[in-house]
């Protein structure tokens, strides 16, 4: 056994000898187990290298993809702070650009009509169901008094019923307790507008004769209260037309949509004519009779 | 609660039942808050203290109602009293009996307001002021307090006063 052994290693001696003589014999062999040698190593080794760049790179991404993870959640955080207040800023943009468009209505019909008007704002509502009220944010110092009327450039809000010095209190067309002296417009016929329960209004007292159509026009009369002639009040709805009655009256959709009320206009003047106010402001605490 | 908390909630009711209120309305009828402090508080506090909160609530509405003076304080101050009744007689309120009770609470006070009204100002027949204000209002405020109760009323540590030594139906002894 150790004899085969031993003459193996001489033969493969005796081979590798023969090798480098041809080795050195031909030098275009002398790469050749270069080459021999160079690809199983390089094989190995690149292989080597390449999971090993593949796992550093891996790792190295993984690493930099939480690094980033960390630093993109921060900046998703922030953009989102951004987003809020720049979505906020364009609500508080949109909010003042409608206001500005409201208040330029305003302006531009206060500027269009001859008598003197107030602007103010509404800041609040009748606390119970029983009434439809506003208050209003100028009363007494500002020029508002008692029965002045209160119309925004859509129609006829209401009028003044408790003036303090500061706030007012405006009852709207649409509560029970008030009556504006009304025409429709197309027949020329003359009534009386006054709320309902329903939170609407109707217009009573007009002639049996009177040829009302639903969606007709109704304008104040100017002839009492504190509003001048023309106003827009609402347009007819039902007709009622009972043949016993002595009058009929029908339904009227106000013009001003009072749930979305913001700002209004007092009538401190009617020009020529005197306002019937004639009262000094008392304090909010006045008696229903009055409005009567 | 003390008398500061009532104090601060009956400030609050105001500008909350004048402004923020409105946004839940239903056909031009809101819920009444005050309506529902002075249940629970005459409920849970007695007939005194709801009377006594019924008059100030009432006193500030009347303030910035349109209405005459006076018609929110006795309403108010008569639901006060009538909820501490009713808090002697039923114990250990369930949701359901809370709604049931402020809807008959609400009709009641609303119908007294009503003929408050009429006396003074008139000319509201009675079927419109009950199909238009006074069902839809009780029937929200019975809604409303009912929320009230399941969300607020019944995880807090309140109790009856009366409701440990006192025996229903009276003890004849």
């Amino acid at each position: 056994m150790l004899r085969q052994i031993i003459n193996y290693r001489r033969f493969i001696i005796l081979l590798l000898a023969v090798l480098l003589v041809a080795v050195l014999l031909f030098p275009e062999l002398q790469r050749r187990p270069v080459t021999f040698l160079s690809r199983p190593v390089v094989f190995i080794i690149s292989g080597l290298q390449k999971g090993l760049t593949s796992t550093t790179d891996g790792i190295a991404s993984l690493w930099k993809g939480y690094i980033d993870l960390i630093s993109v959640h921060r900046e998703n955080v922030r953009l989102k702070q951004d987003l809020d207040r720049l979505q906020s800023e364009n609500l508080q943009l949109q909010e003042a650009a409608q206001a500005n468009d409201r208040l330029q209505q305003l302006l531009d019909f206060k500027k269009s009509n001859t008598y003197p008007m107030v602007a103010a704002a509404v800041i609040g509502r009748d606390p119970s169901n029983w009434y439809r009220t506003l208050m209003i944010n100028k009363g007494t110092r500002d020029g508002v008094s008692i029965d002045m009327g209160v119309i925004t450039p859509v129609g006829v809000v209401g009028r003044v019923i408790k003036a303090d010095s500061t706030v007012s209190q405006v009852l709207l067309v649409t509560d029970r307790n008030s009556a504006v002296a009304a025409l429709i417009q197309r027949t020329r016929d003359e009534g009386l507008v006054e709320g309902t329960e329903r939170g609407l209004a109707r217009i009573k007292y007009l002639s049996l004769l009177a040829d009302l159509k639903a969606g007709d026009l109704v304008l104040t009369s100017g002839l009492t209260g504190n509003f001048p002639k023309g106003l827009p009040i609402g347009t007819l709805g039902r007709v009622t037309k009972k043949e016993l009655d002595l009058f009929q009256q029908a339904e009227v959709v106000p013009s001003v949509d009072f749930s979305k009320l913001e700002e209004v206009l007092v009538i401190t003047s009617l020009g020529d004519r005197p306002l019937l106010t004639g009262r000094p402001a008392p304090p909010l605490t006045e008696s229903p009779q009055n409005r009567k | 609660m003390n008398r500061w908390t009532y104090a601060i909630l009956v400030l609050l009711l105001i500008p909350v039942q004048t402004t923020w209120l409105q946004a839940f309305g239903m056909h031009a009828v809101k819920p009444d808050l005050a309506l529902l402090l002075i249940y629970f508080t005459g409920f849970y506090a007695g007939e005194l203290k709801g009377f006594m909160i019924g008059g100030l609530a009432g006193a500030l509405m009347d303030l910035f109602s349109g209405g005459p003076f006076g018609l929110q304080i006795a309403t108010k101050a008569t639901a006060g009293l009538l909820s501490g009744l009713l808090g002697r007689f039923f114990l250990n309120a369930t949701g359901a009996l809370t709604m049931g009770l402020v809807l008959l609470l609400s009709l009641l006070t609303g119908t007294l307001g009503y003929f408050f009204h009429e006396l003074v100002v008139g000319e509201i027949p009675f079927t419109e002021a009950f199909r238009w204000t006074l069902l839809p209002e009780a029937l929200y405020n019975s809604f409303l307090g009912g929320a009230v109760f399941w969300v607020v009323i019944r995880r807090l540590p309140i109790k009856q006063p009366w409701s440990e030594d006192a025996s229903f139906p009276p003890n004849p002894d």
